[in-house]
């Protein structure tokens, strides 16, 4: 007779089940309020004109990084995190701007607040007005200018990281 | 965009289909196994690289559930590709060894057909380089390493090695383990040609370090004992 010292299937089952509740849950945990601020540091957002924007690209001595954002917009929050990380590593060579669409003044400071965008410059354009002029329907929207303000890409929809780092450098190094 | 995401996607997942049902056209039963193995495991794959990039970058996926169906947003592709091995490896627990050689070689050129995707994505650029057939991102610009493209085609010519290793030794875990050594070793070679924000050596790089090292150990040990038998 053979011995066998496997335990019950069942048995399996739960340990395995425990297990991944207690990962999932230590996950969890760690990833809750990772990297977010307080609202209250947050000021309100002054508003833009498309005009002025254009006028601040073309007078800026670096490249800048345009995106569109409203935080109803779900894909918004999931490059958020990406954009903090831009901000954070290239902030010293590259402008950040982010233009808030179509939004309210309180949804776009708790936003800022959950994701730790304090980094990024941020605008305020309820009517959508800039996207508008700029070329580009729905959000994000994600624009990369060279330095003196000539568009080098734009990028629709939720952007990754490799091509946010990519457009990032290309500006940068032309710059 | 989300489209042409898409098109990588079910490109790689083509290649990976259609070459199994090359490999085991003689033996359906097989063919079908490893096709839904194949399946099950991206799936899996993708749930899990998707959560741990989420909670990696600071969402929380309980808050915000929908936010697991926007994979552009980022797939941790290390969390990925352990999950795809280790739920294969759980599937085919019964015949662990046959079971997963019989995916191996679908596996590497499923992957190679997912990192050609890039020319549908507009994504193959990485480092800038001097080399002659590197391309630019915008006319007049920097040429750069077509990265993603060298990894395809190491991955393709992996896939033929692990399908030779397979056809010789069927069954043994050699073609498992060539391929989880080779997959790895492209990634070990291609990462650091990637955009990536961040510098240095990074976490994931290390456990595909470990990974080369684990599997490599694994494919030398089974030609030792393939000699001394």
């Amino acid at each position: 007779m053979r011995l066998t010292l496997r335990p019950r299937t069942d048995d399996i089952s739960k340990r395995s089940t425990r297990f991944l509740a207690t990962v999932v849950l230590v996950l969890l945990t760690a990833a809750c309020g990772a990297g977010s601020v307080d609202i209250t540091d947050v000021p309100e957002l002054p508003g833009i004109a498309p005009t002025e924007l254009r006028a601040r690209l073309d007078a800026s001595p670096d490249p800048v990084v345009v995106n569109i954002w409203a935080s109803w917009c779900a894909p918004c929050r999931s490059e958020a995190p990406l954009l903090r990380a831009a901000a954070a590593e290239w902030g010293g060579s590259v402008t950040f701007i982010g233009i808030n669409v179509r939004d309210t003044q309180d949804g776009a400071r708790r936003f800022i607040a959950e994701f730790g965008l304090t980094a990024i410059e941020h605008r305020f354009d309820p009517s959508g007005a800039v996207p508008a002029e700029f070329g580009g329907v729905g959000v994000p929207l994600t624009y990369f200018f060279y330095a003196g303000g000539e568009l080098a890409y734009v990028h629709r929809g939720v952007i990754d990281q490799r091509t946010l780092a990519l457009w990032i450098d290309t500006i940068a190094r032309a710059g | 965009m989300e489209f042409r995401l898409l098109g990588a996607a079910a490109g790689g997942f083509a290649a990976a289909w259609g070459s199994l049902a090359l490999i085991h056209r003689a033996d359906p039963a097989v063919r079908r196994s490893s096709s839904d193995l194949l399946v099950t495991g991206v799936i899996a794959g993708l749930i899990i690289g998707r959560l741990w990039a989420m909670i990696a970058t600071g969402t929380n996926p309980l808050a915000h559930p929908g936010d697991i169906l926007i994979v552009r947003g980022g797939v941790d592709t290390i969390a990925a590709a352990t999950t795809a091995v280790l739920v294969c490896g759980w599937f085919s627990r019964a015949a662990l060894w046959p079971g997963l050689d019989a995916l191996a070689p679908g596996a590497m050129f499923g992957l190679a057909g997912w990192h050609a995707g890039c020319l549908l994505r507009d994504a193959c650029l990485g480092s800038p380089t001097g080399l002659p057939w590197g391309w630019s991102a915008t006319p007049g610009g920097v040429d750069r390493h077509p990265v993603e493209l060298y990894a395809a085609l190491l991955l393709i010519a992996a896939g033929l090695a692990v399908l030779r290793l397979w056809r010789r030794h069927p069954g043994t875990g050699a073609a498992t383990l060539a391929a989880l050594m080779t997959a790895a070793s492209t990634r070990a070679i291609t990462e650091p040609m990637r955009p990536v924000l961040g510098a240095g050596l990074t976490a994931s790089y290390v456990v595909v370090l470990g990974i080369v090292v684990f599997a490599g150990f694994g494919v030398w040990r089974q030609r030792h004992r393939r000699r001394q038998v």
